[in-house]
C-alpha cells in the first residue's frame, strides 16, 4: 500500500511520529471548533439581519476565545442524585467517538491519519459512540428532561443511521470499495467525477445523476439527524425538554459536548466531501492540485458543507417527534432505497 | 402515491425556499442600533428617569397624591416671614413652602407620568435618561430635597417662633379688642401651615 | 460575587502575572456571559424586543441557555409572584459559580407597582437572591437592559481571584 500519511514518511514509524499523527487531528478539531462556534454565531447573526458578537475584539473575532476562559472557570457541578461515574465519563465517550472518527478522514493526498480498507465502514461504527455517550449522560444525569432528551436521540440516530447507511452503501456499490482514500482518488479529474454529479464515466452516467443528487442530500438530511442538528435537535429541543440530554451539565463537561458536537459536524461534513463532493480532489481537474492544496480543497469543501449545516439551522423550525419518525422512516428511507436499487442496476448495466 | 411524492417535494422545495430567503437576509445590510455607540432617537415625550427641578416644586403634593405607586414622598414647611433665608421661584415667584423632603423610589416607580401631569408647577419631569442601572437598590431612591435635616429643622423652628409669636400678638389684639368690645377676627394661616408640615 | 468578592487592600503579593492572568480570566467571563432568561411579566416583552435585531443583545457576547447549569447570570424579567419566587430560588441555586443576578424592572427591583397593596408579589428579587445589577424602568427600554450588561462586565472585570482587591464602585 502507497504512502497515504507524510508523517510516516518525514519521521519513519515511532513513538514520537505516532503522538504526531494523533495530535494533528486533536489540533485541527480545537481550532476548527473555535471558527464553528465563531461562524455559528455571526451566521445566525447575519440571517437575521444581527451583527452578532462585536465587542469581544475587533468585530467579536476573540468570542470563542472568552466562552473556552470562561468555560474552563465555571464549577463543575455533578448532581447528588447522579450516578457519578457515567455521568462523568459520558461527555469524554461522546468526544471520543467524534474524534476517533478522523482517524480515517482524508484531509489530503498525503495526509489521513490511517488509511483503512473499511473506513467508511469504521465511520458508521464509531458514529455510534455518540449514541451512546448520549445515553449515557441522560440517564446518568438522573433528570427526567435528560433521560427524554437521550431517548429521543437514540430513536433519532437509530433510525435516520438506515437511510444515511443506504446512501453511502450506494456510492460503494459504484466505488466497490470502503477505503476513502479510494473513494476520493477515483473521483480525481474536475467536479464532473464527483459522485454527486454521478462520479466518473462515459455521458450515460447522466441517467445516475438525479439518483446520486437525491442520495447525497438524504445523506446530508440524515447527518444533521444524527449530529441532532436543527431542524433534528429534538434531543435538546430546548422548548420542552430544558437543554436535552447536557441539562445537568456544566462547565468543562459541558464545552465537550459542545466540542463534540462540532467535531461531529464536521465528521458527516467531512463523509459527504469524500463520498459525494470528491474529497480532497480540485474540482478542476490538475488545477490547484497536489497534497498541499488538497488540505486546502479538502476544508473548504467541509467547511461549506458545515456552513450549510448552520444555514439550515437557522432557516427551518424544529420538527416533531412524529414528524422526524415520518420523514426518516417514510420519506428518507424509500427514496433512499430507490435510489440505491437504481444504482445498483445502473452499475451492473456497466452505465456509470 | 401521487400525493406522497407531492408531500415530499413540497417539504423539499419549502425548505429550499426557506433558505433561500435567509440566505437574501444574510447579505443585507444589519439593522443593528450599536448600542453605547450610536444611539436610538427616543421620541420626546419618552418617559425615562424622573427629576424634579427643586427651584419649581413647592411642596404642593399633587405628584405625591397621583402617583399610582406611592413611590413619592413629600414633605414641606411654610416659608416664615421672618426668614432671613428667602428664595424665588423659577418663575419669579417669592417661594412660600419650603421642601423639607422630597424623596422619590424609582425603583417602584412605574413610569406612567401621572406626577408630571398632575405637578401645577411643572416641576417634575421625564427625561430621556434611561441609563442609571445600579449595584444597589439605594441607588435608585432619590433623594431629591436641597435642605439638610439640620436647614429643614431650623426652618421648623423657625416656623414654629414666627407663629408663636403671631399668636402672641393675636392674643395681645383679642385683648385689646375684648376691652375695646370689638370682634375677634379668625386664626387662619397656622392650622394650613400645620398641615402642610405634617404631609 | 459571592466568594470572589473580596474587599481587602489590591494586589498584596501577587505582582504583575498574576494580575495580567486575572484578567485574562475576568475578560474571558465577562465577555461571554450565556444568560438565563427568567421572563415573567411585560418586561419580558421587552427582553424580546431586546434580544431581537435592532438592538441585538448577542453583541455582548451572550447566548441564551435555557438550563441553568450552564447559565453565568440569571436575568429577572418581571413580577415576582411568591409562586415563581421559589422557582427562581431553585433555578438559581442550580446554577454553577460564578454566578450573577440582573434584576430588570420596578417589579423584580421592589415590587414595583404592587409594592404597597400586592399580596401574591414578592417585594423584590434581592429578598431571595443576591442581585448585582438593577436596572430601573417598567418596562426598560432596551438600551437599558444593554446598559445594565455593561454594568455587569464592569463588574466582572474588577472582581478578585488571586488578589484581593477591591471592588471599586460598587459599594
Ligand atoms: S411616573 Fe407614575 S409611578 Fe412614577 S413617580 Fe410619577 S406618578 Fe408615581
Ligand atoms: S406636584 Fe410638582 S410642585 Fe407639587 S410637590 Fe410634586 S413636584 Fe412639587
Ligand atoms: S416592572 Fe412594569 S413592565 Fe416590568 S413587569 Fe413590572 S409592571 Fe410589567
Amino acid at each position: 500500500m502507497e504512502s497515504t500519511n507524510f508523517i510516516w514518511d518525514l519521521m519513519g514509524k515511532n513513538l514520537w511520529s505516532v503522538v504526531a499523527v494523533i495530535s494533528l487531528p486533536l489540533i485541527f478539531v480545537l481550532i476548527y471548533a473555535l471558527v464553528a462556534i465563531l461562524a455559528e454565531l455571526k451566521v445566525s447573526a447575519w440571517i437575521q439581519e444581527r451583527l452578532g458578537p462585536m465587542r469581544t475584539g475587533p468585530w467579536g473575532i476573540l468570542q470563542p476565545i472568552a466562552e473556552v476562559i470562561k468555560l474552563l472557570q465555571k464549577e463543575d457541578i455533578t448532581p447528588t442524585a447522579a450516578s457519578k461515574i457515567l455521568f462523568n465519563l459520558a461527555p469524554y465517550v461522546i468526544f471520543t467517538g467524534a474524534y476517533a472518527a478522523f482517524a480515517v478522514i482524508p484531509f489530503s493526498e498525503a495526509y489521513a491519519p490511517a488509511n483503512i480498507n473499511v473506513g467508511l465502514f469504521y465511520i458508521f461504527a464509531v458514529g455510534s459512540f455518540s449514541a451512546i455517550g448520549i445515553v449515557m449522560g441522560g440517564w446518568a444525569s438522573n433528570n427526567k428532561y435528560s433521560l427524554m432528551g437521550a431517548m429521543r436521540s437514540v430513536s433519532q440516530v437509530i433510525s435516520y443511521e438506515i437511510p444515511a447507511a443506504v446512501a453511502v452503501l450506494a456510492v460503494v456499490v459504484l466505488t466497490s470499495s470502503m477505503n476513502m482514500m479510494e473513494i476520493s482518488r477515483m473521483q480525481e479529474g474536475g467536479f464532473w467525477n464527483w459522485y454527486i454529479f454521478g462520479g466518473p464515466g462515459g455521458w450515460t452516467k447522466i441517467f445516475m445523476i438525479p439518483f446520486t443528487l437525491t442520495l447525497a442530500i438524504i445523506y446530508f438530511i440524515a447527518s444533521l439527524a444524527e449530529t441532532n442538528r436543527l431542524p433534528f435537535d429534538i434531543p435538546e429541543g430546548e422548548s420542552e425538554l430544558v437543554a436535552g440530554f447536557h441539562t445537568e451539565y456544566s462547565g468543562m463537561k459541558f464545552a465537550m459536548f459542545f466540542f463534540a458536537e462540532y467535531a461531529n459536524m464536521f465528521v458527516v461534513a467531512a463523509v459527504v466531501t469524500t463520498i459525494f463532493l470528491g474529497g480532497w480532489t480540485s474540482p478542476f481537474g490538475s488545477f490547484l492540485a497536489g497534497a498541499g492544496w488538497g488540505a486546502f480543497w479538502f476544508i473548504l469543501k467541509s467547511m461549506f458543507v458545515v456552513f450549510l449545516q448552520i444555514w439550515i439551522r437557522w432557516t427551518l423550525p424544529r420538527f416533531r417527534v412524529d414528524q422526524l419518525m415520518y420523514i426518516g422512516w417514510k420519506v428518507l428511507l424509500p427514496i433512499s432505497l430507490v435510489c440505491f436499487i437504481a444504482i445498483s442496476f445502473f452499475s451492473l448495466l456497466n452505465l456509470g | 402515491m401521487s400525493s406522497y411524492l407531492k408531500n415530499v417535494w413540497a417539504g423539499f422545495y419549502t425548505a429550499v425556499k426557506g433558505m433561500m430567503i435567509t440566505s437574501r437576509h444574510m447579505f443585507k445590510k444589519s439593522v443593528t442600533i450599536q448600542y453605547p455607540d450610536e444611539k436610538f432617537d427616543l421620541p420626546a415625550n419618552a418617559r425615562n428617569k424622573l427629576v424634579l427641578d427643586m427651584s419649581r416644586c413647592n411642596a404642593c403634593t399633587a405628584c405625591a397624591i397621583a402617583c399610582p405607586v406611592n413611590c413619592i414622598t413629600v414633605e414641606g414647611v411654610r416659608v416664615s416671614p421672618e426668614d432671613p433665608h428667602q428664595e424665588v421661584h423659577a418663575d419669579g415667584k417669592p417661594r412660600k413652602v419650603w421642601v423639607t423632603r422630597y424623596e422619590m423610589d424609582l425603583a417602584k416607580c412605574c413610569f406612567c407620568g401621572l406626577c408630571q401631569a398632575a405637578c401645577p408647577s411643572d416641576a417634575i419631569k421625564h427625561t430621556q435618561d434611561f441609563e442609571y442601572s445600579a449595584y444597589n437598590k439605594e441607588s435608585l431612591y432619590f433623594k431629591y430635597q436641597i435642605l439638610t435635616p439640620e436647614q429643614s429643622a431650623e426652618k421648623v423652628r423657625l416656623l414654629a417662633e414666627f407663629k408663636e409669636k403671631e399668636a402672641a400678638a393675636k392674643a395681645a389684639a383679642a385683648e385689646k379688642a375684648a376691652t375695646e368690645g370689638k370682634p375677634v377676627a379668625p386664626k387662619k394661616a397656622a392650622p394650613k401651615a400645620d398641615e402642610a408640615s405634617e404631609q | 460575587m459571592g466568594l470572589l468578592n473580596r474587599l481587602d487592600d489590591p494586589y498584596e503579593g501577587g505582582g504583575i502575572v498574576l494580575g495580567k492572568i486575572e484578567e485574562l480570566l475576568n475578560w474571558g467571563r465577562s465577555k461571554s456571559d450565556w444568560y438565563l432568561h427568567f421572563g415573567l411579566a411585560c418586561c419580558a416583552i421587552e427582553f424580546m424586543a431586546m434580544n431581537a435585531s435592532h438592538f441585538d443583545f448577542m453583541r455582548f457576547g451572550t447566548i441564551p441557555r435555557t438550563s441553568p447549569r450552564q447559565a453565568d447570570f440569571i436575568m429577572v424579567t418581571g413580577t415576582v409572584t411568591f409562586k415563581m419566587a421559589e422557582r427562581i430560588k431553585i433555578l438559581y441555586e442550580q446554577m454553577a459559580e460564578p454566578k450573577y443576578v440582573i434584576s430588570v424592572g420596578s417589579c423584580s427591583n421592589s415590587g414595583g407597582p404592587y409594592w404597597e397593596h400586592g399580596y401574591h408579589v414578592l417585594k423584590g428579587v434581592d429578598r431571595i437572591i443576591p442581585v448585582d445589577v438593577y436596572i430601573p424602568g417598567c418596562p426598560p427600554r432596551p438600551e437599558a437592559f444593554e446598559e445594565g450588561m455593561m454594568k455587569l462586565q464592569e463588574k466582572i472585570n474588577k472582581q478578585a481571584i488571586f488578589n484581593k482587591r477591591k471592588l471599586l464602585g460598587t459599594e
